[in-house]
């Protein structure tokens, strides 16, 4: 990857679409913690990618490659929510009930949706890619100890959905 | 970590198939950046000789931003890095404003309004010494009048010395009507590509009439279907002369996925190609290769042009050269 990033700093268009390429599900798993509706994904990786392409020479460190690719996905989904918040009502995502809910056989957008969506991005860029919570302020635009709470919290939710679902399988 | 947050970590951490929706924007705009590529191969930019004037700076956005008259530029036009050799001095209009970011200057030095191109040409210079092969870092957003218009840029730059950058971009507009008098703004970034509104900084601002910015340009309706072994099918339904770079549009169906070249001669004798410059679903638009010397002279009468195309791949690779013969020639009438 490192190479790839390097090329792609000096334009080579196809260095820069094989990095893209290897980062498609993190982007795809990123933007659906945001959005529903599958097209306004599409439509926020394309652009993502697009606008990847033209800053790409201003990204100063490969090292930094990955926080600000989630920086830019991060504001595009922003901008689509707040494009569509008339008539799109992201806290209306349905959580699945508990009932429903088996831990260990879930695929992972279960498991967001399970999540409150103030928890869901944060614990997905802890989980996913093991960014810690400066990083996660940061891309996120947001107060450190705002994260690291609402960390600590998701996390205990985490735990508590696990031990019902336990709890339930023991009965 | 405990059971639940490892489930949890494994679970999000899983493989997955994205869905066709997203799969075919995805390639979609690989197939934009390589078409992006080509636009900036035949952008030739040609390094200009020690020539040295003197710019004249226009206070603009914060005033602890802008930067104080008195600092040398070298001097720079978009015809030059073009390569065209025609006159485009009643087209351009001339900013010559700076600001100022961290270490580096940048300096817008002239624009021309082309269609709904905006092509701006820049010069940014830096206070402590580049490396080689310096390439630009910043660009920007158009806004006419208080609206984001800007979709899309291309174009490149090169380094001309020690401490200059110079770049010549071309940025499509929204079809918003050019001829309206325009409050135009270029916000730049260097990159991050968040907060280009809020980074007034950056920003440069000029007020100009769109009749006045617009090159004049004439459009040639033709009709000229090619069909591809794959069914594909295309047609070129205009030429439009200018004095910047002459174009022709291709309508096309959304699964095409071909580079073109149309090549040929004028009435004259002389070589004339076309290349892709940009498209988008429904449009491919090919222009004049001035750089190359294959530029459209303008006693033309008539120009015969043959196609060429090859398929870009279709992920990740190389982009082919093996550009073959589709159809028979035909002839544009482009007095």
């Amino acid at each position: 990857m490192e190479v790839l990033i390097m090329k792609a700093r000096k334009k080579d268009s196809e260095a820069f679409i094989q990095l893209m390429d290897l980062n498609t599900q993190y982007m795809y798993k990123i933007a659906k913690s945001y959005l529903k509706v599958e097209e306004d994904v599409a439509d926020v990786l394309q652009d993502t990618i697009l606008t990847c392409y033209e800053k790409i020479g201003t990204l100063k460190q490969n090292k930094y490659f990955k926080t600000w690719l989630t920086r830019i996905l991060i504001n595009k989904c922003k901008d689509i929510l707040g494009r569509n918040k008339d008539m799109y009502i992201r806290e209306e995502i349905p959580e699945i009930p508990v009932n429903d809910f088996h831990y260990d056989n879930l695929e992972w957008s279960q498991v967001l949706q399970s999540l409150d969506e103030k928890y869901r991005t944060i614990l997905l860029l802890y989980y996913l890619e093991d960014f810690n919570t400066r990083e996660i302020a940061e891309m996120l635009d947001m107060n450190e100890k705002t994260v690291q709470t609402r960390l600590a919290r998701g996390r205990g939710k985490i735990s508590e959905l696990y031990q019902m679902e336990e709890r339930r399988s023991s009965i | 970590m405990n059971r639940g947050e490892e489930l949890f970590k494994a679970a999000v951490q899983e493989p997955i198939e994205v869905s066709a929706v997203v799969k075919k924007k995805v390639l979609e705009s690989f197939s934009q950046i390589r078409n992006e590529k080509k636009s900036r191969v035949n952008v030739r930019f040609v390094k200009i000789a020690s020539a040295v004037s003197l710019i004249a700076l226009i206070l603009v956005g914060s005033f602890s931003s802008a930067v104080y008259a008195g600092f040398k530029a070298i001097s720079y036009n978009i015809s030059t890095a073009l390569g065209i050799s025609g006159e485009l001095k009643p087209y351009t209009t001339v900013i010559n404003q700076s600001v100022l970011d961290d270490n580096v200057t940048i300096t817008l030095n002239e624009v021309i309004l082309s269609g709904n191109e905006l092509i701006v040409s820049t010069t940014e210079t830096y206070a402590e010494k580049l490396a080689e092969n310096g390439y630009s870092e910043y660009s920007a957003e158009v806004y006419v009048n208080g609206r984001r218009v800007s979709y899309a840029a291309s174009g490149g730059s090169t380094q001309i010395d020690d401490y200059n950058i110079e770049s010549v971009m071309t940025y499509l507009l929204e079809d918003i009507g050019f001829a309206q008098d325009l409050d135009m703004e270029l916000i730049f970034s260097d990159g991050n590509g968040i907060s280009f509104v809020n980074n007034s900084d950056l920003k440069f601002a000029f007020n100009t009439s769109g009749a006045e910015l617009a090159v004049d340009t004439t459009d040639i309706e033709i009709d000229q279907t090619f069909t591809f072994e794959d069914g594909h099918q295309i047609t070129a339904y205009r030429y439009t002369r200018s004095p910047l770079l002459d174009k022709i549009m291709i309508k096309r169906d959304k699964g095409f996925n071909y580079d073109l070249i149309l090549k040929g001669e004028d009435n004259l004798g002389n070589p004339v190609s076309f290349s892709l410059s940009s498209s988008n679903d429904e449009n491919m638009i090919l222009k004049e290769d001035a750089v190359s010397g294959n530029n459209v002279s303008t006693e033309a009468k008539s120009l015969t042009l043959t196609l060429y195309a090859v398929k870009f791949p279709e992920q990740s690779g190389k982009l082919s050269n093996d550009f073959q013969q589709v159809g028979e020639s035909f002839t544009i009438d482009i007095e």
